[in-house]
């Protein structure tokens, strides 16, 4: 009997108690996926640059009125891969008849990867190289080395800048 | 009368230190409904959690930094069941469970952000692989179908490859 009495009050006791609340939950898992190719973006700006007449015993290398010439080589690539900028001429500076060889055209740069050099219309020169992806920013000052050989004349040429990422 | 008296008998002869440490308890458990944390409103059973992605993958396509600086809208519907009361909400968050991973090549989790649809009462935000993120609470009941748009920060600096990751998203409630 006396166990009877004490099994009542604890079955009163538990009705009184407040009931446990059930923690619940569910969870769901979310694949993504993302792809990123090869690709290169190159930007010159400015395209054109010009070179003033100038005394060549005064200025022996005429700096480019644009200098500096802001460069943006955007690559994708592989963490190991070698992107790499050249640049060629297209043949020398010509007005008519005159020319003044594209050796003459130099450049000094500024940035990451970025090289100095000289413009040659016979094999493509480096202007930089990047390991890896990035967006590789640059600066590059133009100059012609002056000489009173060259004929009078307005002399012009273009030049091919090419940026590859492997 | 003699059965009541029976008992009346039977509980005098109850040992002393029993009937003591049965009140004791009795006050223990009468006393636990004043706890606070888990114990909480009269329930007998769990409320029902339903959490459902749809699509249950999503895919960021390769595009030009320059010309997309954010890829996307990449859209995932979550249907969204749970009861919440005073005190006891729902609570609905995410949890990046690692980086977008190309075999070495790594774009953090945190380019990967949301807008959500309808908020309130769910939250726009930035994945994270340190903590869960609230996507939303309430106290009220809710069926609702979320729609969450996922963008990622593109990016030049991203190495070429095919990046996987995986998120979770947890409900709890009460």
């Amino acid at each position: 009997m006396s166990r009877k009495l004490v099994a009542a009050l604890v079955l009163l006791a538990v009705a009184a108690l407040p009931a446990v609340t059930l923690a619940a939950s569910d969870s769901k898992v979310l694949t993504i996926n993302a792809t990123v190719a090869a690709r290169a973006k190159l930007t010159i700006a400015p395209s054109t640059i010009n070179f003033p007449d100038a005394d060549p015993d005064v200025t022996p290398s005429i700096p480019a009125n644009e200098n500096s010439v802001v460069v943006l080589a955007n690559v994708r690539t592989s963490s190991a891969g070698v992107s790499t900028l050249t640049c060629l001429a297209n043949g020398d500076l010509a007005s008519g008849s005159n020319n003044i060889a594209i050796s003459n055209v130099s450049w000094t740069a500024a940035g990451p990867g970025y090289v100095n050099g000289t413009m040659s219309k016979a094999a493509a020169q480096s202007v930089g190289s990047w390991t890896g992806s990035g967006a590789n920013v640059g600066n590059m000052d133009f100059s012609l080395a002056n000489s009173w050989a060259y004929n009078i004349g307005s002399y012009t040429q273009t030049v091919s800048y090419t940026l590859t990422a492997p | 009368m003699t059965h009541r008296g029976h008992e009346v008998v039977e509980l005098a002869r109850f040992p002393k230190r029993s009937r003591a440490s049965s009140f004791i308890v009795l006050l223990v458990l009468l006393s636990a409904s004043e706890w606070p944390g888990e114990l909480g409103p009269r329930a007998t059973e769990a409320a029902t959690i339903t959490l459902r992605l749809t699509p249950s993958s999503l895919a960021f396509p390769d595009a030009s930094p320059d010309v997309t600086p954010l890829i996307g809208p990449a859209t995932v519907m979550v249907s969204v069941k749970a009861e919440g009361s005073p005190g006891y909400p729902w609570v609905l968050t995410l949890l990046g469970n690692s980086d977008l991973r190309s075999g070495a090549s790594v774009i953090p989790i945190t380019a990967i952000s949301w807008t959500s649809s309808p908020s309130p009462p769910f939250n726009n935000g930035t994945l994270s692989r340190v903590s869960p993120i609230l996507l939303g609470t309430g106290i009220a009941h809710i069926n609702a179908d979320l729609r969450m748009d996922f963008m990622l920060q593109n990016s030049w600096s991203y190495n070429v490859g095919s990046y996987s990751a995986t998120a979770t998203f947890t409900l709890s409630g009460p």
